[in-house]
């Protein structure tokens, strides 16, 4: 073997060149070689393939194939309809109920009462339109002020009762039904400097405690206060049923509030 | 004519993609049987590889070669298979062999069984291996098999001659030792 065959098998594995190809046509040994490497060749390929086909596989395979490829620009497409949808499922009360709420306050008469504004002010954002939470009395309700439901009437239920806040002022929250099915709310809320319902022209009506209220549309309002609390009972049951609640309550719930100070 | 309308002249994607991909079952399962020395783990891979393919196929353009494009899904799922249930390094390429080597031929053995073929390809290093299945026994171009292979065209074909001279070797020490 010359230089010339060696140079020739070496690239039978890469590029043979036309002096390759020359040799190789020319050389009889080489001819050889490149025929035993051939026959190795073909020998390999009918090795690898021989196994036969699983059908089972073939089957498997069809079977994890059988959804349709889908677009990327539909799935991303189809998310983002998802999500928009979700969105707006929850969206969409949202802007509607905060719109209702704010629509309220403008619509309300200049002549209703500021101090009766606060107590009505999260009655209408709690318990009217983002509704009351799930969750029943008194489990979320800060244990101080869970013994006011032992003074609540009889015939009233308590649906909910927590923490909330409305117009950044915090409130303690009792929702109730009244015997007749409507939407009460018991507020109770720390006075802020210089609030009392002493000072104001609003009626009052004397019981354990002066209890006084106010009609605005649609609801009926009454308040008292303990000596750090303003108390309010707001409702859309009749006047004389509503003021009637908060005589009810005023003694007791003042008595209990006037022990947390 | 654009790339939509070949590929809506060359009918739904379903019939596509039986008629360009799925006749390279039988070929894959062979490759990756040798490459996985597995024929269960080959089946999970290739199993992968058409589902890939599938998902894709949308963007495959009709008339370009599908089974070159399936081999490269494979190798990247070989790959990605290694490193998840092994976590194999990469390979050690095994360029290191010198010409001298290379340049050594030692007589093929008359008698050739299936069986001394297969164990002494199994025996090589496995990027050899790769680099065999694919142009020997598939018949790809260098430049396909670079290209499946993501190496360079000069690689494949050191990798061809070495392994080749390899199993010569192999299958020489094999009929000495009958």
């Amino acid at each position: 073997m010359n230089a010339d065959c060696q140079r020739a098998l070496l690239n039978l594995d890469r590029e043979p060149g036309p002096m390759d190809i020359a040799h190789l046509a020319a050389c009889e040994a080489c001819r050889a070689e490149a025929a035993l490497r051939e026959r190795v060749r073909l020998g390999l390929q009918r090795a690898v393939r021989s196994p036969p086909m699983d059908a089972a596989l073939e089957k498997r395979v069809r079977a994890s194939l059988a959804a349709p490829p889908i677009p990327d620009w539909r799935m991303y497409a189809a998310a983002a309809v998802l999500l928009i949808a979700v969105g707006a499922y929850w969206a969409v009360p949202w802007a509607e109920n905060r719109m209702a709420e704010s629509a309220y306050f403008q619509a309300l008469p200049d002549s209703v009462s500021r101090i009766m504004r606060v107590g009505l002010s999260d009655h209408i954002h709690c318990a009217v339109f983002r509704k009351w939470p799930k969750q029943a009395a008194p489990e979320e309700l800060p244990v101080p002020y869970r013994p006011v439901m032992a003074h609540i009437p009889a015939g009233y239920r308590v649906v909910a009762g927590h923490e909330c806040k409305a117009q950044g002022r915090s409130f303690i929250h009792l929702v109730l039904r009244s015997p007749d099915e409507k939407v009460v709310s018991l507020v109770m809320t720390r006075k802020e400097a210089g609030e009392t319902f002493a000072t104001s022209s609003l009626r009052r009506v004397m019981g354990t405690l002066p209890v006084f209220t106010e009609d605005v549309p649609r609801y009926r309002i009454a308040g008292f206060e303990a000596a750090s609390f303003l108390v309010f009972v707001v409702s859309d049951m009749g006047g004389t049923e509503n003021r009637q609640l908060a005589l009810t309550l005023a003694g007791p719930v003042a008595a209990m509030l006037d022990t947390l100070g | 004519m654009n790339r939509a309308e070949e590929n809506l002249a060359a009918g739904t994607v379903e019939q596509r993609f039986e008629r360009e991909a799925m006749p390279h079952l039988r070929d894959l399962i062979g490759t990756a049987t040798r490459i996985m020395g597995d024929r269960g783990r080959a089946e999970d891979v290739v199993q992968d590889v058409f589902l890939q393919a599938w998902k894709s196929f949308a963007r495959f353009e009709t008339g370009t070669n599908c089974r070159a494009w399936l081999y490269k899904i494979l190798f990247h799922c070989i790959h990605h298979y290694r490193r998840k249930w092994f976590r194999l390094a990469v390979m050690r390429p095994m360029d290191d062999y010198t010409e001298a080597t290379a340049a050594y031929t030692p007589p093929i053995p008359e008698r050739l069984t299936d069986e001394d073929l297969l164990a002494a390809l199994d025996k090589i290093p496995s990027d050899f291996r790769a680099v065999i299945l694919l142009v020997d026994v598939e018949e790809f171009a260098y430049k396909e098999a670079a290209d499946i292979l993501a190496v360079p065209i000069g690689t494949v074909m050191s990798r061809l001659s070495r392994g080749r001279k390899l199993m010569r070797e192999l299958l020489v020490a094999k009929e000495a030792g009958r």
